[in-house]
């Protein structure tokens, strides 16, 4: 009996990391720290919600021009697109290649994006005029403009990627091209925000956000001005963050490390809100140089809980960089994530 | 002669293998309806041909999943680790292919990387083979990013009826939702960990496939208007395609057809497997 006691304890350490894995980057594979935003988002198009039956569109003269509608009932749309130079395309005429302005018509299913069923129309304009284009509508839709060729981009993000709660959101946007002046707007949540533009680069910043759902949030940016040759524009763009459940925080002067016999044992403390099961992810660096990695599911319980985790490293490096992370895994989101020296 | 009989030792253990092995082939949709969870929905999403194709006439013993399109990876994880792992042993599968198309792709990735997720996840995760990944949205699509600057909570009244809240998984796959997944769920991007098995990637580069049906329009406007670098299908970029794995090919097939034997011949390349 006593023997199968010391036997089973004996176990015990082994089975308490069963369920660990670890591994080893491939040689030169380059230590990659998590971006403080997604890629920003690169817009030349604009989006109008169109009620009154019809809206002026303009339009830089440097490309083609695609004016995408939906309506509102998913009907079969019958706009009319009257050009600067006064050509009409009325709502039977398809036009053709020579006029270069042609009319399309598909379902809106096969976008595969979650628009109501039903007919789109498309305008394809080949070369526009630096001027405003006016569309009819026979009824309310979504209008949809997009230059595809225009060097006059919007480029927006928003940091943090992963934002903690109460941790303040900055918005950023970017006009590319010949955009002398503009009014960036921003509107995320239900708050609509004006953004500053200093050397380029248009921000705002909310300090914190009360009302915000956990979760990924979408903000959309609209920016409207004109070139330095007086011509207008109009840009629609968006950005995305997840909002953090803070459900649970690793305790950031918490973490130790031992390393013997070519393994390096990670201890860290989380600070449990909200019970469940998380994951310890441990990325052991050098240099920018990717070395190992390790991570185990926990099942953390309300309150202090310890972590331990280990991770077999043959490198003889001495200054290491520890990327430990704690994940949500019933609900996914990162719990915590801190940077430690370990020399 | 020492090392001739080792080899010829090895050899004859992995024909051994190779002869028990039962291979198998599944089939992982992408986005779009609930409705895909329907299995004869899902069945209709390949289409007969490009399922007949792949597994040379129906010889190869096949799964085709089924899953509510509409969800995030790890809720459309959890049903396609159902359906593998009871298909697998109910048949003594042991040697899987898996073939995905779109946000498939990015469902299995999700198997692979998170094997302790779900106690399903190892099991399959040892009997697949490698996994061949057509145009899947790696580092996300630009054209899920519109649908999130079409709905959301800036629009009122009528226009939520119009374009409706973008649901889990076209947010699951925004260029913004895959910077975040590859970064802290999601391997075998640059500077993560290795995934446990091969993904070869399979590119769409074409838009134009069918001038005679009106369907390519549709990906001919959202391309134009997501404004998508590159190369791509209507409605992945080629960048985010090939973000994961081994570039095995690309395809001019269309978003569209590129889950289809049709417009290129993919599901013959695909059976080249076995």
């Amino acid at each position: 009996m006593k023997r199968t006691v010391i036997f089973a304890l004996l176990l015990l350490p082994c089975s308490l990391f069963a369920a660990d894995l670890t591994g080893t980057f491939a040689p030169g594979e380059r230590y990659e720290a998590p971006a403080d935003h997604a890629p920003a988002n690169v817009s030349r198009m604009f989006v109008r919600a169109v009620t009154n039956g019809s809206v002026d569109l303009p339009a830089g003269g440097d490309g083609g021009m695609i004016v995408w509608t939906i309506n509102r009932d998913g009907s079969r749309p019958g706009a009319r697109l009257t050009t600067p130079t006064g050509d009409v395309l009325r709502p039977n005429d398809n036009g053709s290649v020579e006029r270069g302005l042609r009319r399309f018509r598909f379902d809106t299913r096969e976008t595969g994006l979650d628009l109501p069923q039903g007919t789109s129309e498309v305008f394809h304009v080949a070369r526009t005029q630096a001027a405003s284009y006016r569309l009819e509508l026979d009824q309310p839709a979504l209008v949809v403009v997009a230059e595809p060729d225009s060097p006059i981009a919007l480029e927006t993000w928003a940091t943090p990627l992963s934002r903690q709660p109460g941790e303040p959101v900055t918005l950023f946007a970017r006009l590319t091209g010949d955009a002398a002046s503009a009014r960036v707007t921003a509107r995320i949540a239900d708050a609509t925000v004006d953004l500053v533009e200093r050397d380029g680069v248009y921000t705002a910043t909310l300090p914190d956000l009360p009302n915000l759902k956990a979760g990924l949030q979408q903000v959309r940016f609209d920016a409207d001005g004109e070139t330095a040759a007086g011509v207008r524009f109009a840009r629609s763009g968006s950005a995305e963050f997840v909002a953090e459940r803070g459900a649970a925080r690793l305790v950031t002067n918490s973490i130790r490390t031992s390393r013997e016999n070519g393994v390096l044992r990670v201890t860290a403390s989380a600070d449990v809100v909200m019970p469940g099961a998380y994951r310890f992810d441990v990325i052991v660096a050098s240099g920018e140089s990717a070395l190992a990695w390790g991570e185990g599911v926990r099942q953390l319980t309300r309150g202090t809980n310890e972590l331990v985790l280990e991770i077999p490293l043959t490198s003889a490096a001495g200054n290491l960089q520890l990327d430990v992370r704690l994940l949500g895994l019933d609900a996914i989101g990162v719990a915590g994530r801190v940077m430690v020296d370990v020399r | 002669m020492r090392i001739k009989r080792i080899v010829l030792f090895l050899a004859l253990i992995l024909l051994a293998a190779a002869a028990h092995a039962k291979t198998g082939v599944v089939f992982i949709h992408g986005k779009g309806g609930t409705d895909l969870a329907n299995p004869s929905v899902a069945r209709a999403y390949w289409g007969e041909d490009m399922i007949r194709a792949t597994t040379k006439g129906f010889t190869i013993p096949y799964l085709i999943c089924s899953y509510d399109g509409t969800q995030y990876m790890w809720v459309a994880g959890g049903v396609v680790a159902g359906q593998i792992y009871n298909w697998m042993n109910a048949n003594a599968i042991d040697d899987i292919v898996i073939e995905t198309h779109s946000f498939g792709g990015v469902v299995i990735r999700w198997i692979l990387s998170n094997p302790t997720y779900d106690s399903r996840y190892q099991p399959i995760i040892n009997r697949i083979r490698w996994v061949n990944s057509i145009a899947p949205p790696n580092k996300g699509s630009e054209a899920a990013n519109l649908a999130g600057t079409l709905s959301g909570s800036w629009l009122t009244g009528w226009m939520i009826d119009l374009v409706g809240q973008n649901n889990d998984s076209t947010r699951n796959c925004s260029t913004s939702s895959m910077s975040y997944y590859n970064q802290y769920y999601l391997k075998g991007t640059s500077g993560r960990p290795a995934l446990p098995k091969t993904i070869y990637n399979i590119a769409g580069t074409g838009l134009w496939n069918d001038f005679v049906h009106s369907e390519d329009y549709g990906l001919a406007t959202l391309s134009g208007i997501a404004g998508m670098p590159g190369e791509d299908d209507g409605m992945v970029s080629q960048y985010s395609a090939q973000a994961v794995g081994v570039v095995w090919f690309t395809t001019l097939a269309n978003h569209h057809h590129n889950r289809r034997n049709d417009y290129r011949k993919i599901g013959d390349s695909l059976a080249t497997d076995f």
